[in-house]
């Protein structure tokens, strides 16, 4: 590159970086996110997952008497000790509140 | 705010639709979205602030669409450059865009100088084109291949605007004695 273009360069980049100038926002923003639209709300799928749910239930308990299984099930379930089911019970809250926590990065306020 | 606070808000936006998320990058990228209109608009801040206010306004409907294969203000100003061509074929903005009165538009912005008028007669000389790629190379601080994404056009054709743009203005600068200063 030559001195001229060099020069030509420095010119035009120092006039307007001389007229570079950060705009103050004086409720821009805030005009804005009044004027933000509703987005379409996403169609509601639940009803799907309800209706496969209760299916799966209800063939897994037909079949599961009709083979005698659910009844293994039934007694494996009440043969566990008392202090696992507790244990689980009072997990509960301290893994939700880390995945909270985990999740949206906040620090929450527990009083 | 870096990069990754820019993905970390639209990700927000997107998921969870929180608008308080999309105005924290409102917050960011307002200035140089404005200063971009307010330059192409030689000084007009009312149009220059509708035309920004249409930019965050799509980037916020089709923030969906944005694939964080570039920088969110690269997106951004891809949107921008849209909607301001958008205003120039529809008129609605510009009825006389090309026959304008510098005095005339510039009572709109109050705080502009001496340098500030040079600039847009500066700029006035230039192609639309020329203009844009001046601006988002100088003041945006854009690399040639992003101008030639925002532009959606070849890299050579951003460099060709650049080198026509730059030369146009120097001689511009040197003729009002601009080259003699310090």
């Amino acid at each position: 590159m030559d001195m001229e273009t060099k020069d030509k360069n420095m010119l035009v980049r120092n006039f307007l970086l001389d007229n570079l100038h950060e705009i103050e926002d004086n409720g821009f923003s805030e005009g804005i996110l009044r004027k933000l639209p509703e987005t379409k709300k996403q169609k509601n799928y639940n009803w799907i997952v309800l209706l496969t749910g209760s299916l799966g239930i209800l063939i897994s308990l037909v079949l599961g008497i009709d083979t005698g299984w659910f009844h293994e099930l039934l007694n494996w379930i009440i043969n566990i000790p008392i202090l696992y089911f507790s244990f689980a019970v009072f997990c509960i809250p301290i893994v939700s509140t880390a995945g909270y926590i985990l999740f949206y990065g906040r620090n929450l306020r527990i009083i | 705010m870096s990069k990754t606070d820019d993905i970390r808000w639209v990700t927000r936006v997107v998921l969870f639709d929180d608008k308080i998320a999309f105005d924290k990058l409102t917050c960011k990228y307002q200035s140089p979205i404005r200063r971009f209109f307010l330059n192409l608009t030689m000084g007009n801040s009312l149009q220059s602030d509708d035309l920004a206010q249409e930019t965050f306004i799509k980037a916020y409907l089709n923030i969906k669409l944005f694939k964080g294969l570039s920088n969110f203000s690269t997106w951004l100003f891809r949107i921008a450059y849209n909607v301001y061509y958008d205003a120039v074929r529809s008129k609605k903005h510009f009825e006389d865009i090309n026959e304008f009165e510098l005095d005339s538009n510039h009572h709109v912005e109050n705080t502009f100088s001496v340098e500030k008028l040079d600039l847009y007669s500066a700029l006035k000389l230039l192609r639309k084109e020329e203009q844009m790629a001046i601006l988002l190379h100088y003041m945006e601080d854009k690399s040639h291949s992003d101008i030639a994404k925002i532009m959606n056009c070849p890299l050579g054709t951003v460099k060709t605007y650049i080198l026509k743009g730059k030369e146009k203005l120097s001689n511009y600068l040197g003729e009002n004695g601009y080259g003699n200063k310090g």
